[in-house]
């Protein structure tokens, strides 16, 4: 009896969380508006709503994608020094912005990936040594949580990514395998 | 027990009750979720500019699937190709297979919109017209270019085109209810439609802003610096650099000004031999520019391009019409080489004379007249001003 009680409290106590599902995360989602996106952040969301992170100043590394979001520490822009030249031209990084870099040391599994940032700084991607062409491009100008998704081909191996032109002086920002089509 | 064997089902039925509204919750979640996303995308689709927006951004438009307009007209840089691109530096752009090279600059999207159609003059001058060379008459005409040309988007006829259209639900729908049912039952309807709609998106406020500092003085809502309004008369003032007998259309202060004539001219532009080497050019390659126009093929107009806006010109460089310039000062400089100007005799980026016109004939006399350093200094401190406010972060690079 008790324990019935007990697990009926538990339900009800968690009644309010299933109603925000359906209703109130909803209505979150709608204030975001980031459905504008070509295909889903819904991930990316969560990673970003979630408090845990992985944190990475630039020019450092992580082991390998992470099932968190990342923070980037960023350094102003006109001092830094990417691995690879930056496949943007200069004129479209604000002087006083800031950019960074970090390394992912080993892609484990080769496929489509996507980086997923809260502005419109601009983002390379360096495998190999050279800087890898965006498969696809995809933005949200409604959305305050993320506001630009590239995906990118990758192999399997040490990748780089150098992101530029920052307004703030850190970065939240996912990076995770793209969803199935 | 008894109360147990009363109570137990009501508290089961509760149970079960609370776990389908979880599930419920859970599906109706997820159910509005792909509503809302579904709904959202028609809803960006209701207008033909919002439909050549969603074009415009589209890469399933190019034969690989991996390039848009966006990539070499980018809202983060003025509608320009940010992309540097190793030795090319900015020079041209990269087509969607990756490897292709152009053999011209792209210009800004920004003001295109106040282009007038192509035509010759009662004086017989070319004037208006796309491309930096007027083969498009009008945005109509301009926007299937690209999607079409073997180097850029590369799609290898117009049905293949209208075959990318008719794969996405959502246009089907959005070219049914803007253009008609059948909108996308034949391929000049659907390609028709589809210029409207990309042409309609060219046409919009976010391509004519007119908030650039200029603008705003103008309107007497901020003052130009002393260096900056000393820059606009040299460049407004007949006695001064001259810079408007071409890059103005009205008298000094026109609001809507958008600082060309839509003129064409040979500015006398050297070939850029590291375009030329990489986009695997014949060795005898010559841009003959307007020439080449089908509509002007005539020896009059060898070697002549189009004048281009300056309005943003601060922050969209390379410049000239094959980017050969990477700074805006030589581009400056080098309108000002035939005058006595010490500064203009040779090309700051080379250190050496000015390399010889590409296509020698009907090369422009400009008339420019001898400009101090300082003068050269007020004229780009002038031009930085015609930047839109979206841009001035930029600016100091």
């Amino acid at each position: 009896m008790k324990r019935s009680i007990s697990r009926l409290h538990v339900s009800l106590r968690l009644l309010p969380v299933a109603v925000f599902a359906a209703t109130g995360f909803q209505g979150a989602a709608s204030a975001e508006t980031c459905t504008a996106f070509k295909w889903s952040v819904a991930a990316d969301l969560t990673l970003m709503a979630a408090p845990e992170a992985v944190t990475v100043a630039s020019g450092g590394a992580i082991a390998s994608v992470p099932s968190k979001a990342i923070q980037l520490q960023l350094e102003p822009s006109p001092g830094i020094k990417f691995p690879a030249a930056s496949g943007i031209k200069k004129q479209a990084i604000p002087q006083n912005s800031f950019s960074g870099w970090f390394k992912i040391d080993a892609i484990a599994k080769p496929g489509l990936y996507q980086i997923t940032i809260p502005d419109h700084s601009w983002i390379d991607v360096v495998q190999n040594d050279e800087l890898v062409q965006s498969t696809a491009f995809s933005g949200d100008q409604e959305c305050k949580t993320l506001r630009k998704s590239v995906q990118f081909e990758l192999g399997s191996g040490p990748v780089i990514v150098q992101i530029g032109g920052s307004a703030e002086k850190s970065m939240k920002l996912t990076v995770r395998e793209a969803d199935k089509k | 027990m008894m109360v147990r064997v009363e109570r137990l089902p009501i508290a089961r039925w509760l149970r079960r009750s609370i776990a389908c509204l979880y599930s419920c919750a859970a599906v109706t979640a997820a159910a509005a979720s792909c509503i809302t996303l579904q709904s959202a995308q028609a809803e960006n689709l209701k207008t033909r500019e919002k439909l050549g927006e969603a074009l415009f951004s589209d890469r399933n438009l190019s034969f690989s699937r991996k390039q848009n307009c966006v990539s070499c007209h980018s809202p983060e840089l003025a509608f320009t190709d940010p992309r540097v691109l190793g030795e090319i530096q900015g020079a041209v752009s990269r087509g969607g297979d990756g490897r292709s090279l152009g053999d011209r600059n792209s210009p800004t999207l920004v003001y295109i919109r106040t282009t007038p159609a192509f035509h010759i003059s009662s004086t017989r001058e070319a004037v208006g017209g796309m491309f930096w060379d007027g083969r498009a008459g009008t945005l109509e005409d301009q926007v299937r270019d690209p999607i079409l040309n073997p180097v850029e988007m590369a799609m290898p006829d117009e049905a293949s085109i209208v075959d990318r259209l008719r794969e996405n639900a959502d246009y089907r729908a959005a070219f049914a209810a803007l253009y008609g049912e059948d909108a996308l039952a034949s391929t000049p309807k659907a390609i028709a439609a589809l210029k409207n709609a990309l042409a309609a998106f060219l046409d919009t406020p976010e391509f004519a802003p007119f908030t650039s500092k200029y603008d705003r003085s103008l309107r007497g809502e901020t003052s130009l610096s002393e260096t900056e309004a000393r820059g606009r008369d040299l460049f407004f003032s007949n006695d001064g650099a001259g810079c408007n007998r071409c890059h103005a259309s009205a008298a000094a202060g026109a609001r809507d000004e958008v600082f060309t004539n839509f003129g064409y001219f040979n500015l006398g532009v050297p070939r850029n031999a590291v375009t030329r080497r990489l986009n695997d050019s014949k060795p005898q390659r010559v841009d003959h520019g307007l020439m080449e126009n089908p509509a002007a093929a005539h020896g009059a107009f060898d070697g002549k391009f189009k004048v281009p806006t300056l309005r943003n010109v601060a922050i969209t460089g390379p410049y000239m019409h094959n980017g050969i310039f990477q700074d805006l000062k030589t581009a400056v400089l080098f309108h000002l080489r035939s005058s006595d100007t010490t500064s203009a005799k040779t090309n700051p980026e080379t250190g050496s004379v000015w390399d010889k016109p590409e296509v020698p004939a009907n090369i422009a006399d400009l008339g420019s007249r001898s400009l101090s350093s300082s003068d050269v200094d007020a004229l780009l401190a002038f031009l930085k001003t015609l930047t839109d406010r979206k841009y001035e972060n930029l600016l100091s690079n």
